[in-house]
């Protein structure tokens, strides 16, 4: 009777307090309301983090898989890659979800209190840029698109939807949105330097607005001399040729500006080591003027197994190695000092071969970028195990006139202990982990100690915009304008960091290859021969054609005692087996 | 007014990992609650002094307000966000349930025996404005008053034995004019006559078996004995189930599949050449077809009820059996209670389909079966 009388007493108790009914309420520790992101300086970055993540578009260094699509690098783990065509939706972007959020940010910055004017206004441009970034994405794969401005949707079931509905732009009158936002927002976005170039600033809004007027340019100029142009009745694709020049005009102007008054940033060069230069003018953080914009990584938090998986298997700490490596086809794009022509010399004109003393002689004379981009057979890399890359694909040991090969498994020694097939290799059969290609890919390969260890992963960031690519806008554009004194004069400044020889006169020709050398796996090759509308000619589905059909190079060592050319090199070309079919655009 | 979540998406700025934080859509509007109405007529009946003891439900609950969208009411992709969902479809679930059990004591024994069943299965009721393209996509598609977790598949008919056989059959099974059939490859019905094999002859040949599914069985089903006498005790559990599906793929159905093994009973009852090396040499017959490396989209290998398995098990899930010591023994130590017991749990299995798991997950037959335990356990009362 008494624990009866207890436990009523307690539960009245317990049930009559006031202020104890809400303990039962929980609100969600994740989710917040709009007024409390933005009266916190903390939370309204993490949302600006949440959108500069999410521009992460194209190809880029933490999807190496994109990088091997084209006709400068291949897979080399697993089987053939069969495929040769180029999917419609390639790289496509389509996202308004990203432009939705974008807007209703600017509309919160707005009535925000906790941000000063100056603050407010950066980052007002700060989050148009990555607008307009994103629109330029879905304008370069698609064409003209609906734009909707700082237009923030509203739905109720049972509406009106044809209110909601915007048609699509012109492919211009896209261009031209791009291009004025860019303006108006290079006017009061900061100059200076941020962090790893992370984020975006005046010049990053200059260089987008470079780029798009150099890509409007060239539509409106190439696509009209085609004999069958590309456009659709309405206009959304297709760019009508009068408006080339103004565009030109536009890109020359954005990007001289960068290249002059860009202040902190500019190219970087040194005479003492050019293919070192090159590299870490891409790829090494510290002390960097190159790099306008980059996606930023870091560990711990976001790094990502780009070296883990394409380092070189000598070098490799955990199992994965040798992903991808880039191809003969964009080794040979690379001029030599005094020689415009990129072939390599592995037979004479007899077709006999060519003996060289070490590999690595075989690239002497070449263009400092082809170091700064591959591990080409015979050179060293520091990162993992270091040490030099010993690529050999076998022995080539004297059969009566002439020579035969021996290949092996991978790092495999004969009975007098030479090797045979290094471990590096290159081979072509269809396994994991092993080179199929001659070379491997140095360009965002990092060489920080834990770069290649899964627990750990790369910081390597992914350049966007870089001087360079002032340079090269600018060269192009004054070259369409016919200004070849201006052409000649920029395109040189990227020919001297290169340590090659300076031009004269600059064609289109000329630029296209400068860009391939230049921007090797940098998102630019596609779009760019697009925009040219050269990929079909390039990519043009014919065997063993130079370019479309992707080529390896395998490298031998002569085992020969007795004969002087013992221990020498010789090379061959041949079709890399991993992608039997030439692309077809 | 819009909401955000924490911990969404992430960027690296100003040399730091910062955390995002997304807005989260639009508000919820057009979305309530599921609503639920349940049926439930039963009875309990105990007889004989509560010697026996039964009840029996029926059950059916229908569930309505099933979120989805108005498919035709059509938002362009510039807004942002996809269409809201409303309240719009329903489910049923319906069955029965049945236990019965009688306990008694003999002078000293005392024992009980229990039966229990359960019946259930799921309709997918009704939908948001059906639409169908033709009459065979409504009975292929639709899901209106129908059962769900349904298998559709090809009937099988049985397997070629000859040459002879496959050039002389009439109707076309691979799509190619049989050119890729040999002697153990599969037959199958045509049912619609059209002399060709393809989506037209799918049936509903079982339940689901799709480890998407959900894979319980529709009739579960269990066994409870419990014996006593002095003080020993024995109780004795058994569960099952029956009217499931399993389908025999991957590693259990392609060879070589993945580049890897496959299991003995697969590849040693195969047809198969008495010489492999000799391409004129006898064939002899087996259960499984030829074993045909790298071609997973063969004919053999299509969805039919010669993969899927009519599931049927019982499993011995609990055997307990104790010995109490006698009060007089363990009063000196004042010690109230002991008891000493083995127990067993998943003891054996019984099952039509052997070497799975009749209650395992993976139609590759790569998962872990439930784990056999056995305990030796020690109660002490104090």
């Amino acid at each position: 009777m008494k624990k009866n009388i207890l436990v009523i007493i307690f539960s009245a108790i317990l049930l009559t307090t006031p202020g104890c009914k809400d303990f039962l309420n929980q609100s969600p520790e994740n989710i917040l309301e709009g007024d409390e992101v933005f009266t916190d300086a903390n939370m309204i970055k993490s949302v600006l983090a949440n959108l500069y993540g999410r521009v992460t578009l194209g190809t880029h260094v933490a999807d190496w898989g994109g990088i091997v699509l084209l006709d400068d690098a291949i897979k080399s783990d697993g089987g053939p890659d069969t495929r040769s065509t180029f999917d419609d939706d390639m790289w496509r972007t389509y996202d308004y979800g990203l432009i939705r959020n974008i807007n209703q940010f600017l509309v919160s910055l707005k009535e925000t209190q906790v941000l000063g004017e100056t603050e407010k206004k950066e980052l007002e441009g700060e989050v148009r840029f990555l607008r307009a970034w994103t629109y330029f994405y879905m304008c370069r794969s698609m064409g003209g698109m609906p734009i909707v401005y700082d237009e923030v949707f509203e739905y109720e079931a049972g509406m009106d939807v044809t209110v909601l509905q915007y048609p699509r732009s012109t492919e211009a009158e896209l261009y031209d949105y791009i291009i004025e936002e860019c303006e108006e927002i290079a006017r009061f976005m900061s100059v200076e330097r941020n962090t790893n170039s992370a984020r975006a600033n005046k010049w990053t809004a200059l260089m987008l607005k470079a780029r798009a007027a150099i890509y409007a340019g060239s539509i409106s100029n190439y696509n009209n001399k085609m004999t069958n142009p590309i456009r659709t009745a309405g206009g959304e694709v297709g760019i009508p040729a009068d408006r080339a020049q103004g565009y030109y005009e536009t890109a020359l102007k954005a990007a001289e500006e960068v290249i002059n008054n860009g202040g902190y940033f500019a190219l970087q060069t040194n005479a003492n080591n050019p293919g070192r230069n090159f590299y870490e003018a891409v790829c090494v953080k510290d002390n960097n003027t190159e790099v306008i914009w980059a996606r930023d990584y870091i560990y711990p938090g976001d790094a990502h197994q780009f070296t883990t998986n394409n380092i070189p298997v000598s070098h490799a700490e955990e199992i994965d190695r040798a992903w991808g490596g880039p191809t003969l086809n964009l080794v040979e794009a690379f001029e030599y000092t005094d020689n415009r022509n990129g072939e390599l010399n592995i037979t004479d004109s007899n077709g006999n071969y060519v003996f060289y003393d070490n590999a690595k002689d075989l690239f002497a004379g070449k263009d400092a970028r082809l170091w700064g981009s591959v591990i080409y057979p015979g050179s060293e890399f520091d990162g993992g195990k270091s040490g030099e890359v010993v690529l050999q694909a076998g022995q080539l040991i004297p059969e009566g006139n002439g020579w035969r090969k021996a290949t092996s498994d991978p790092g495999l020694t004969d009975d007098d202990g030479l090797l045979i097939t290094s471990e590096n290799d290159p081979v072509t059969t269809n396994n994991q982990y092993i080179n199929k290609a001659g070379f491997f890919f140095r360009k965002y390969l990092d060489e920080n100690p834990g770069a290649n260890l899964r627990g750990q992963g790369s910081e390597m960031w992914y350049p966007r915009f870089r001087m360079a690519e002032a340079y090269l806008i600018a060269a192009e554009a004054a070259m369409e304008l016919n200004d070849q004194a201006k052409a000649v004069k920029y395109i040189n400044e990227v020919r001297k960091r290169a340590n090659i020889q300076e031009l004269t006169v600059v064609t289109l020709d000329d630029i296209i290859r400068e860009r391939q050398v230049e921007f090797a796996f940098e998102d630019h090759r596609y779009y760019d021969l697009k925009r040219w509308r050269k990929a079909h000619e390039v990519w043009n589905g014919v065997t063993n054609d130079p370019v479309a059909q992707k080529w390896a190079l395998f490298p031998y060592k002569v085992n020969a005692p007795g004969n002087p050319n013992d221990g020498k090199w010789v090379f061959e070309k041949q079709v890399a087996h991993m992608n039997p079919y030439p692309l077809y655009f | 007014m819009t909401g955000y979540t924490y911990g969404e998406g992430s960027g690296v700025i100003d040399g730091e990992y910062v955390i995002g934080t997304q807005p989260r859509g639009l508000p919820v509007t057009s979305l309530s609650w599921i609503k639920a109405q349940i049926l439930d007529i039963g009875f309990d009946a105990s007889f004989f002094n509560n010697r026996l003891t039964g009840t029996f439900d029926f059950f059916r609950r229908k569930r309505t307000g099933l979120p989805a969208s108005r498919y035709d009411v059509l938002i362009p992709s510039e807004v942002g966000f996809s269409l809201p969902q409303e309240n719009l479809n329903s489910d049923v679930h319906m069955g029965y349930d049945m236990m019965v059990r009688w306990s008694d004591q003999i002078k000293e024994v005392g024992y009980s025996i229990g039966a229990n069943i359960t019946y259930a299965r799921r309709f997918a009721w009704e939908q948001y404005k059906p639409r169908y393209s033709n009459s065979w996509d409504e009975y292929r598609n639709t899901r209106w008053h129908r059962f769900s977790d349904v298998y559709w598949g090809y009937v099988s008919d049985g397997q070629f034995q000859s040459w002879e056989e496959i050039a002389g059959y009439p109707i076309d099974i691979d799509g190619k004019g049989n050119a890729t059939l040999r002697p153990g490859d599969i037959k199958y019905k045509d049912l619609n006559g059209d002399g060709i094999i393809d989506g037209y002859d799918q049936r509903p040949i079982g339940y689901s078996a799709s480890e998407d599914d959900d894979l319980t069985p529709v009739l579960n089903f269990g066994l409870n004995l419990a014996v006593s006498w002095k003080g020993f005790d024995l109780a004795i559990d058994l569960a099952g189930g029956a009217m499931s599906s399993f389908f025999q793929e991957w590693e259990l159905r392609n060879p070589f599949h993945d580049g890897g093994n496959n299991p003995q009973f697969l590849m040693s009852d195969t047809w198969r050449l008495a010489d492999i090396w000799d391409a004129n040499s006898e064939l002899i017959p087996g259960k499984y077809p030829t074993l045909i490396e790298g071609n997973s989209s063969h004919s053999n290998y299509w969805a039919s009820d010669f993969w899927l398995h009519k599931v049927n098990y019982v499993k011995l899930r609990n055997l307990e059996f104790g010995y109490t010591l006698p009060k007089r023994w363990v009063e000196k130590a004042q010690i109230s209670d002991v008891r000493i017991y083995l127990a067993g749990q998943n003891l054996f299995t019984i099952t039509n389909i052997p070497g799975v798991d009749p209650e395992g997950l993976k139609t590759s037959g790569l998962s872990y079966p439930t784990t056999r335990v056995i305990n030796i356990g020690l109660n002490i009362k104090f």
